[in-house]
């Protein structure tokens, strides 16, 4: 699985252009250090409240979940 | 209510912005919640005479006069700049000037950039000082300003002691330093580049200047408004009195907004 992460993605409408891309599922929350900026990314991205959950934690949680089965 | 005291209107030469129209940008503001923004031309940055781009802004800012503030800009090495100033300022009711010296090829500290803040002050009004404009990292070769130093602020504060100072999209703000320099209960700063969860970077600004030293600000276009929203919502005890004043309080008494 490829994913990208949301710190090393510049502005709200990359995040979107990586959801259309790639889907929603493929992309990770992280900081890289910069709380706000990051978490405002996501908010400021044109994504649909699931999308949003998705990316802030489903996503990895789903990644852990299937390295403990 | 929020006030966004670090905006701009118009195109960057490095790069393409969004929402930088007067009515876009007010549409921008509505989908993130935002009654109003002091809003600067970058026009009149890189324009060879600033002026044409104050009357850019104003023209385009006065269909939005409830929600846009526009602020003048002056480049004091431009022939007439007096002349452009008292325009802004006696007709068009302009309530903050903004210097760029790193983009107009002067410092604060010279001929120019004296005669640009003793009229500023004499006006009554306060200087809006942008750190930088741009990310550094990345940057179009030709995009060669270097960020303001906070040495040539402290020195302008210590140099005209009635001058009201707005800071924005700076980072790396020592509290301390502005209060040796004179410049508490002058100066308002805005959250753009300043962190507020791991490097706690207005807590610490608030015990040193008081909360009153403190606004909301997004450097829209350039960047996203949801970071500093974020920011504004996670400021670790914050009476609700506190949230109001750096929502929008501090900013309408700083610009004695109707």
């Amino acid at each position: 699985m490829i994913a990208v992460e949301a710190a090393s993605v510049p502005r709200p409408h990359a995040i979107k252009r990586c959801v259309r891309e790639l889907g929603h599922e493929r992309v990770l929350f992280a900081t890289d250090a910069t709380m706000e900026g990051c978490v405002g990314k996501v908010l400021s991205a044109d994504l649909t409240s699931e999308q949003r959950e998705d990316i802030f934690w489903r996503n990895f949680q789903r990644i852990l979940d299937r390295r403990t089965a | 209510m929020i006030i966004d005291v670090n905006a701009f209107l118009g195109h960057y030469p490095f790069r393409q912005l969004r929402n930088n129209s007067a009515a876009a940008f007010v549409a921008h503001l509505d989908r993130n919640g935002i009654d109003r923004a002091v809003v600067s031309s970058l026009h009149a940055v890189f324009y060879r005479d600033a002026h044409r781009g104050n009357e850019e802004l104003f023209a385009e800012t006065r269909a939005h006069a409830s929600r846009l503030i526009p602020v003048a800009t002056v480049n004091p090495k431009y022939v007439g700049w007096e002349r452009d100033l008292a325009e802004c300022v006696e007709q068009w009711k302009m309530k903050v000037v903004t210097l760029l010296p790193e983009h107009h090829g002067y410092s604060l500290a010279d001929a120019q950039g004296r005669a640009a803040l003793a009229k500023i002050a004499e006006y009554g009004l306060p200087v809006l000082l942008t750190q930088r404009l741009e990310d550094r990292r990345q940057r179009h070769a030709f995009d060669r300003a270097e960020d303001l130093q906070l040495n040539a602020v402290l020195e302008a504060a210590q140099a005209y002691p009635r001058l009201k100072f707005m800071l924005v999209n700076w980072a790396g703000l020592d509290g301390k330093r502005l209060v040796d320099a004179g410049i508490k209960g002058r100066c308002l700063i805005d959250l753009a580049r300043l962190q507020v969860v791991f490097r706690k970077d207005v807590p610490k600004l608030i015990e040193t200047l008081g909360v009153e030293a403190i606004a909301f600000g997004s450097h829209a276009p350039f960047d996203y408004i949801g970071g500093s929203l974020v920011k504004l919502a996670n400021i670790e005890t914050l009476r609700p009195a506190d949230y109001e004043a750096i929502a929008w309080r501090n900013a309408a008494r700083f610009l004695d907004l109707p």
